[in-house]
């Protein structure tokens, strides 16, 4: 769940939440934890990471122009769901999961901010400027 | 890899501008750092001796008298974040303050350097110009005050001569009727957009408006055009002005398309948060 100011275009994800297929896992904790980073690079990928190219030059290659997901981009709730099966390849029925939870983040804010404003940003990041195109308020960049 | 330099220590500030004068261009002065010693890293700026001011106490103090606050080029930003005297007497310089950067860069970084350096991707300045303050600036032939508007003459650039210190910047607070608001954007590590907006109220409606947009353009600007405008205009009448300002807007500013966005992006947003900004002074000047 997510919040757009569609004036200014920024957003905020409120609320978010994971479910994987593990089969089987051994240790909850470490099993969670990855899970819930995965996601937070995950918004990196959805909502700022991108490198700029210019005359064959990246114009972003240092933390100050590159954005990377800090604390405030954060939700206050996270909710991690692991089902267990022991139905898996793996040893105990396990499965591979990890940080799988990097590829949903972006069609799950996709479909947030589609459902906060009624309008598709299809390239990502989904940046402001791309949510203000994407509302008619600016015209779509080239 | 920063290239050696020498540290000079000045104990005052007419020792600072008597190394200033000495070593001419082969000099910079040294206060926080935070944007010189990138720019030494990167090889941007060549510099033999760095002079230290950061232990010259006039420059390290805030100081009030009657309605202004005298702030030493040498005070921090987390100073003026958490001073006292600046959070009651400057109240969205203090906001304004709390936002920059990091709290690391807050702590190290200086007002005075923010200013000299003049990034136009800052929040200080801003602020300061609906204040109306003032730069006091000695040089070899004694000091001279400028108001802080000419003092920023361009993108990184301002009227200061390589042997000029910048000692202090005397900022008056806002007649008693005003109320004030400072609101940003900001993506990456320097705001895309600042905004500061002070007015105060007659009859129901705007009277002095002061108006400063900061990041967009060359350089934080006051907006004497608008301001005009906005003069004898009703609260609900904000958002039409600013809408049939954005020629005019965009003239001034010039904004470019760069990584924080495109100059269509960065105009619209400017317009956006002119209008909250002057709906939050109005908000605060009834108040």
């Amino acid at each position: 769940m997510g919040e757009v100011d569609p004036d200014t275009g920024e957003f905020q994800v409120l609320q978010y939440a994971v479910a994987v297929d593990a089969g089987e896992m051994l240790h909850y904790k470490s099993a969670v934890a990855p899970l819930l980073g995965g996601a937070v690079m995950g918004f990196g990928h959805a909502l700022f990471e991108e490198i700029v190219y210019a005359d064959g030059q990246i114009m972003n290659a240092d933390p100050f122009q590159y954005r990377l997901p800090v604390l405030k981009d954060l939700p206050a709730l996270m909710q991690t769901s692991v089902l267990v099966a022991g139905d898996g390849p793996g040893p105990f029925g396990s499965k591979g999961m990890s940080q799988t939870t990097i590829v949903t983040a972006a069609p799950a804010i996709g479909n947030a901010i589609y459902d906060a404003i009624g309008a598709r940003v299809r390239s990502l990041p989904i940046t402001p400027e791309k949510i203000l195109a994407a509302l008619g308020k600016i015209p779509a960049k080239k | 890899m920063i290239p050696p330099f020498k540290l000079i220590q000045a104990h005052s500030t007419s020792d600072a501008v008597a190394e200033l004068q000495r070593l001419g261009d082969d000099a910079k002065i040294y206060g926080g750092g935070t944007e010189l010693l990138i720019l030494l890293r990167h090889n941007l700026v060549q510099s033999d001796y760095l002079i230290d001011i950061k232990s010259i106490p006039e420059l390290g103090s805030i100081r009030r008298a009657n309605g202004t606050v005298s702030i030493g080029a040498a005070v921090t930003h987390r100073s003026l974040e958490t001073d006292s005297t600046v959070r009651e007497m400057l109240p969205m310089l203090a906001s304004a303050e709390s936002q920059v950067a990091n709290i690391r860069v807050r702590s190290q970084g200086t007002l005075g350097g923010n200013l000299c350096f003049n990034d136009p991707h800052s929040d200080p300045a801003t602020v300061l110009l609906v204040h109306d303050a003032t730069a006091q600036v000695a040089g070899p032939n004694g000091k001279r005050q400028v108001l802080l508007g000419s003092f920023l003459t361009g993108m990184y650039s301002t009227t200061l001569e390589a042997d000029e210190l910048l000692l202090s910047v005397d900022v008056p607070r806002l007649p008693a009727q005003f109320g004030g608001s400072y609101m940003r954007i900001h993506h990456l590590q320097r705001p895309t957009l600042g905004v500061a907006a002070a007015v105060s109220l007659r009859d129901g409606a705007l009277d002095e408006v002061r108006l400063a947009v900061g990041c967009v353009g060359p350089r934080a600007l006051r907006l004497e055009e608008l301001e005009g405008k906005l003069h004898g205009a009703a609260p609900a009448e904000i958002s039409k002005i600013i809408q049939e300002s954005k020629t005019s807007l965009k003239a001034l500013l010039e904004p470019i398309d760069d990584l924080l966005g495109s100059a269509e992006y960065k105009l619209y947003i400017t317009g956006v948060l002119l209008k909250r900004a002057l709906h939050e002074a109005v908000h605060n000047a009834t108040r």
